[in-house]
């Protein structure tokens, strides 16, 4: 069902229906960034997508800089017409963005790939608890 | 906590600590087969001093056995005591009996007072040598400072033992002090007792956090009516938590939201944001079962 279609720097683009889920890597240096980017505004440009899965589960390093060019690539996928939503916050990560004091006004998560998916409507049906990560 | 491991460059500094030379060591292997001699009559005048004191009875009345089997590992001791070979055995073996004594809450007093009387006996015996040790004195000297360095091993492993059962009892406390748990699927509660500082918001942080990972929950009802004080730093606090629950895709409610502390968190100008709040538990947690989708009113007693 899932179907991959674009690899690079780390980040992979997945279509779910119309929905994109962007897997980024362990960091956001900014060869990922710029290839989250170019995939969304290449992804936005074809067939109708509806939705952007931010997918951060990998993510083993922010920082303020990092969030703040996240939020704006969230903020443009919004101006393209998607509804945009993050999942995957580690605990670590969300404790240090939390002593960088960052500003999560309007900011849509979801605990998992799962959750993020049925809150949009596109799966139906409880994740099984014992397989969570 | 790690062991410290005892290797010989430190021995060696121990040693001189404690004033105790080689020719020291060497006078009191002089003096083993003599001593060791006399180690049983020794050890017999030593229990006999110590019937007389009144804690004798706590540690042996219960147990017959008890008094023969302690008096074979205090010959045993005594034994490689007199042998002076200072190496990792010896010291392993006197951490060994600090905490058999750590186990059994042997007083302070007690041990101190045993080892001075030990020490002494085996001076005695020494001075009643009549010729048969060559350094009398120097000997006495070595033996004293000996008997100094074996307590010092075992009364340090007996504080080394203490410092970790404190720290494991603080810890449990914290545990315990910060229960969050599952109350239905998708919904956790923590009722928050007591003062809300920077490095308990931490510890809540890293618990809710954790089990909301664990068990996918939606909601995450915080009661704050135990929380003994609101200002501005603890409404700080407050707010962080439910801002970290919030990348977890995690609702926060917070309950227990007295009239009192209503009046104050407006009169400092703090501003809840988006976050609900409630005076009781009992509105959180419908508020809470309404999240995850579910009618509170559809759960009728049954008639």
């Amino acid at each position: 069902m899932l179907d991959a279609t674009s690899v690079g720097a780390g980040v992979v683009a997945t279509r779910v229906g119309a929905c994109l889920v962007l897997t980024l890597g362990e960091d956001l240096a900014e060869p990922a960034l710029e290839r989250a980017r170019s995939l969304v505004v290449e992804e936005l440009r074809g067939p109708r997508v509806d939705a952007v899965v931010f997918d951060l589960s990998a993510l083993l390093y922010l920082d303020s800089r990092e969030f703040t060019e996240l939020r704006s690539l969230a903020r443009m996928t919004g101006m393209l017409g998607a509804r945009t939503i993050f999942v995957g916050f580690r605990p670590g990560i969300i404790v240090h963005l939390m002593r960088l004091d960052v500003d999560i006004t309007g900011m849509h998560v979801a605990l998992g790939l799962n959750e993020a998916l049925q809150a949009l409507g596109i799966v139906a049906g409880e994740p099984d608890a014992r397989h969570a990560p | 906590m790690e062991r410290q491991q005892v290797n010989h460059y430190a021995i060696d500094e121990i040693l001189e600590k404690f004033d105790l030379s080689k020719a020291d060591l060497d006078r009191v292997r002089a003096a083993a087969p003599f001593l060791k001699q006399g180690l049983g009559e020794h050890i017999e005048d030593f229990y006999d001093w110590m019937s007389h004191l009144r804690e004798f009875s706590i540690f042996f009345d219960s147990n017959p056995g008890t008094l023969e089997r302690v008096k074979k590992m205090q010959k045993a001791h005594w034994t490689t005591f007199l042998d002076a070979n200072i190496d990792d055995a010896w010291f392993a073996a006197r951490r060994h009996i600090g905490a058999v004594h750590a186990h059994i809450d042997l007083p302070n007093d007690i041990y101190f007072a045993a080892m001075s009387k030990s020490g002494k006996l085996l001076v005695d015996r020494l001075r009643g040598a009549h010729g048969e040790i060559r350094e009398p004195e120097a000997t006495a000297d070595a033996l004293m400072k000996l008997v100094f360095l074996d307590a010092f091993i075992v009364i340090d492993e007996i504080a080394r033992i203490n410092r970790e059962k404190i720290s494991a009892s603080t810890k449990a406390l914290l545990e315990m002090s910060t229960p969050v748990t599952p109350i239905w699927e998708g919904i956790l509660l923590l009722p928050l007792v007591g003062i809300l500082d920077s490095v308990r918001t931490q510890d809540i942080m890293d618990k809710t956090l954790g089990k909301i990972a664990e068990t996918r929950a939606r909601v995450f009802v915080m009661d704050i009516s135990g929380v003994s004080a609101m200002d501005t730093a603890v409404a700080n606090q407050l707010m962080k938590i439910t801002k970290a629950t919030q990348l977890m895709g995690c609702e926060t409610i917070v309950s227990g939201l007295s009239p009192a502390i209503a009046r104050t968190l407006v009169e400092l100008g703090v501003s809840v944001g988006e976050v609900r709040t409630t005076a009781t538990l009992r509105d959180s947690f419908e508020l809470a079962l309404k999240a995850v989708g579910l009618d509170p009113r559809a759960m009728a007693p049954r008639g």
